[in-house]
């Protein structure tokens, strides 16, 4: 090459601020242009030779640049490489190298030309960026394009513990919480295909196993032409803030349970389910019991074995006076054991057993709080955690703390609802009659159950008076509305009935001037009424209904039942002028079971249809008729243990009882002592095996007592010829066995062969509220009572 | 059979004392007469512990005095297990 100014390429080479040289086609050097070696103080001559300019490469970057370069004029592609050269002051300077090769017209190499850029400057500003990037606060990293993490700043390797690999990155589901390695891969994933923005929220792993939380957001670098060419992220630790949130939400969902359950126990439960998803691994509420010991109210558990392991233990060793959960109790103060020391566990354990029962069950971290209002305490509230790497913090016992004053109030809501409810029965029951009619023949039970207090507040009743010999009045009913004043109105309205009824009415009648009454006393509340008249003489009932739900009748022997339906009036109080409501009649054949009720037995669902079939289905079984009280059979059998948030009211009447015999008590051995009772009473209507009788009696009471402890109902009563023992239990039925067992000398099963081979028939029937047994006894009637 | 133990019973067996009657069987441990001469009234609960009895000392009698009480034990086949007699002076 020339240096002939003339020559354009020669200036351009000349002129440019950068190194530029020339090397021909078999690798030696062709040119150097003033630039170079100004920078090296190679003397024209010394330029020209290749180990000169080999030897100004800095030791370190001297094989990377040989090889470059030799695979370069092997593949004949161009290439660069970066290196530093050593200057005349012999300080080396960050160099990029480029090579290029030219082609003549067939195509072969026959020059290469190089040119090499100072980016000293620009390395020493990426230097002092990177220092800058280590020591921020923040994590940050920068990944390619196709995901692979190329740099991790060294907080970001000092927190995780771990570093980038050149050839293949990080592996996030490493470094990730599990729960959360694919979401936030996906999310990666996403931005990097859209070049769109990332954020997510992650846990990452520290170096010693523990999990933070942290917000981590990336933002695509582009170059001229938009393309992302690279994409820098940072992650800041979000830990303490996603803590409160966490605890928050928790915090609002209990609100939520205790707003939307009535029940206090499904509230605890509910709570404590919470709890054991979000706070702790088991839960346990203590509440002192009757004797005063602490008594687990609920227990819940993330692992169903530990929870079979504490439930047990502590039945068998509730706290202790100086228990941490009852010292909690009585201080008032809650309490956080963040580990939980071998002393500890040997200060609570009551004797060896219990011992190694705490230290299999390994509690590693706990929080106690007391569960208290107004001064009243109610209990304790217990969290622990097993996993030693995640002990309870100073954040968790404040949680616990609003959680358990959350609950406490929840505690004592319930209390005083409860007091008030059973204030309102009281009140309610005390209004109602006290004595119910029973002449000969006639047998009339009723039930009266109080609502929770807030929803309907009284107003239901039910009654049952005799106008003369053989004239009865049956009436219930409803008022509509809260407070004090619906019970004082139920009164007036009870009240109303029974003198109209005494001045001779009949339901009509009954019915209007009690409109009247509660349009002049209490205009601004209204009833539903069902009145009914018996006449025993001529055995027939008349009825009338002022909007409320009609009365069930069941027929005797065949058990078929119906509905008195009779078209309704308005509710009372409601009444146009001259309304006139209809009366219908309906004849009573003795063995006749009549129930009213308040349509808080029918309407608990919402579907009265549904309740009236239920009330009917209930009373086609022989048992409603047998039962020594068939008012709370009814109401039994259809709420079935609901609780209702209405009043709930049942009369019944059973027309032509025949003399017979009853006993009920809450507890079938109380029946054992009135065998003797019975013997005596059978003795004075009976003829025939009276011994035979009464070990029929024995036999059944003692199946009660053996098979469905409990409630038991017992009726004797006279079926045409045959006198008939019922025994109503609440068990769920069982298979009687007829037979004698296989092994003579078995120490049970002979019971019910006694009871088949004595009695003239017996049957067994089983239902969803009990069983009910008839045997009919080998007697026959006395002529006349002795 | 004067080496037989022997257990004198009176009145009403039932749920109601079926403890204390337990308790009287358990002195016994070897053959032995059960006297139900004054038993007025017995059911499946003291037929359960003559056969609880029977079973773990082998040889029973009983003495029953009341018709009613015999047929309840023939009912449910205890005369082919025990030997039943209607005074004490039968067993010798």
């Amino acid at each position: 090459m020339t240096t002939d100014p003339t020559d354009l390429a020669a200036t351009i080479a000349e002129g440019v601020p950068y190194h530029v040289w020339v090397v021909r086609a078999d690798g030696s050097i062709e040119y150097n242009n003033q630039q170079f070696r100004d920078y090296t103080g190679l003397s024209e001559e010394q330029a020209l030779a290749n180990e000169h300019r080999v030897a100004l490469v800095h030791p370190d970057d001297r094989d990377a640049v040989t090889a470059r370069w030799n695979a370069a004029f092997a593949t004949k592609e161009p290439c660069e490489v970066e290196f530093r050269l050593r200057g005349r002051d012999d300080r080396y300077r960050w160099f990029l190298g480029r090579i290029a090769p030219l082609h003549d017209a067939a195509g072969a190499v026959t020059r290469w030309v190089g040119t090499g850029v100072d980016i000293d400057g620009l390395r020493e500003s990426a230097e002092w960026m990177r220092g800058f990037v280590e020591t921020a606060p923040q994590l940050i990293w920068v990944s390619r394009p196709d995901g692979l993490v190329e740099f991790w700043n060294r907080r970001m390797i000092d927190f995780t513990g771990v570093t980038p690999d050149p050839q293949t990155g990080i592996d996030w589901a490493r470094v990730l919480h599990p729960d959360d390695a694919s979401p936030a891969r996906d999310a990666y994933a996403y931005a990097l295909a859209h070049g769109t923005s990332f954020e997510f929220q992650y846990r990452l792993r520290r170096h010693d196993g523990a999990y933070r939380w942290y917000l981590a957001r990336a933002e695509p670098m582009r170059d001229a032409g938009g393309t992302p060419i690279r994409w820098f992220g940072s992650a800041t630790d979000i830990e303490e803030r996603k803590r409160s949130e966490d605890a928050m939400a928790l915090l609002l969902d209990a609100t939520a349970i205790i707003a939307s359950e009535r029940e206090i126990d499904a509230t605890l439960a509910a709570v404590s389910e919470l709890a054991v998803r979000e706070l702790a691994e088991t839960c346990t509420i203590y509440r002192p019991g009757a004797d005063g010991r602490m008594e687990i109210s609920v227990l819940g558990s993330r692992d169903a074995e530990r929870e079979r392991t504490i439930r047990p233990m502590l039945r068998r060793y509730p706290p202790r006076a100086t228990d941490p959960v009852r010292v909690v109790m009585t201080r008032d103060e809650a309490r956080l054991i963040e580990h939980v020391a071998d002393a500890e566990r040997a200060a609570i354990a009551q004797d060896e057993g219990h011992l190694a029962l705490l230290d299999r069950l390994g509690t590693s971290s706990v929080i106690i709080a007391p569960l208290s209002a107004r001064g009243q305490a109610f209990g304790a509230l217990h969290l622990a955690r097993y996993d030693s790497s995640r002990p309870f913090d100073a954040q968790d016992l404040r949680t616990a703390q609003l959680l358990a004053g959350r609950l406490s109030g929840a505690m004592d809501g319930a209390q005083t609802r409860e007091s008030e409810r059973r204030l309102a029965e009281t009140f309610q029951a005390s209004a109602l009659p006290s004595r119910l009619p029973a002449p000969p023949g006639i047998e009339i039970k009723a039930i009266y159950q109080a609502a929770e207090v807030g929803v309907n507040v009284g107003g239901d009743w039910y009654d049952a008076f005799e106008i003369s010999p053989w004239r009865l009045v049956l009436s219930v009913g409803d008022v509509i509305g809260k407070g004090v004043n619906a019970a004082a109105t139920m009164s007036l309205i009870r009240h109303g009935i029974r003198f109209a009824a005494q001045r001779g009415q009949e339901p009509a009648e009954i019915l209007k001037a009690v409109d009247a009454a509660l349009k002049a006393e209490n205009p601004d509340l209204t009833a539903t009424a069902f009145v009914a008249i018996m006449d025993i003489r001529e055995s027939r009932i008349r009825y009338a209904s002022a909007g409320h739900p009609p009365a069930a009748l069941r027929l005797p022997l065949s058990g078929r039942t119906r509905l008195l339906n009779v078209e309704p009036a308005p509710p009372l109080g409601t009444w146009p002028a001259n309304t006139l409501p209809r009366v219908e009649a309906a004849p009573l054949a003795y063995g006749s079971l009549i129930a009213m009720y308040t349509d808080g037995l029918t309407e608990f669902d919402r579907d009265p249809i549904e309740g009236e079939r239920l009330i009917l289905e209930a009373l086609r079984d022989e048992a409603a008729y047998a039962s020594t009280n068939p008012a709370r059979y009814l109401r039994d059998a259809v709420l079935a243990g609901r609780r209702v948030h209405d009043d709930v009211a049942v009369i019944t009447l059973a027309f032509g009882r025949r003399e017979g015999w009853t006993f009920e008590a809450p507890d079938a051995m109380e029946a054992e002592p009135a065998r003797g009772a019975f013997g005596r009473w059978l003795e004075n209507v009976a003829d025939g095996d009276v011994y035979s009788a009464t070990v029929i009696f024995g036999e059944l009471v003692g199946n009660v007592v053996r098979h469905a402890p409990g409630p038991i109902e017992m009726r004797a009563e006279w079926q045409g010829s045959d006198l008939v023992l019922h025994v109503l239990d609440r068990g769920r039925g069982f298979a009687p066995s007829l037979h004698l067992p296989e092994d003579g000398m078995s120490e049970n099963g002979r019971g019910f062969f006694i009871v088949d081979a004595l009695s003239r028939r017996v049957n067994v029937n089983a239902s969803r509220q009990g069983t009910h047994v008839r045997a009919v006894l080998p007697v026959t009637r006395k002529a006349r009572a002795a | 059979m004067e080496s037989l133990a022997s257990v004198r019973l009176a009145g009403e067996l039932d749920l109601s004392n079926v403890s204390s009657l337990r308790a009287k069987f358990a002195s016994i441990d070897g053959p032995a007469v059960v006297d139900l001469s004054d038993v007025t009234y017995l059911d499946s609960t003291a037929l359960n512990e003559l056969a609880l009895l029977r079973r773990r000392v082998g040889t029973v009698a009983l003495v029953v005095a009341s018709p009613n009480v015999r047929r309840t034990l023939e009912i449910v086949g205890f005369s082919t297990s025990f030997r039943i007699v209607t005074k004490r002076e039968e067993l010798g």
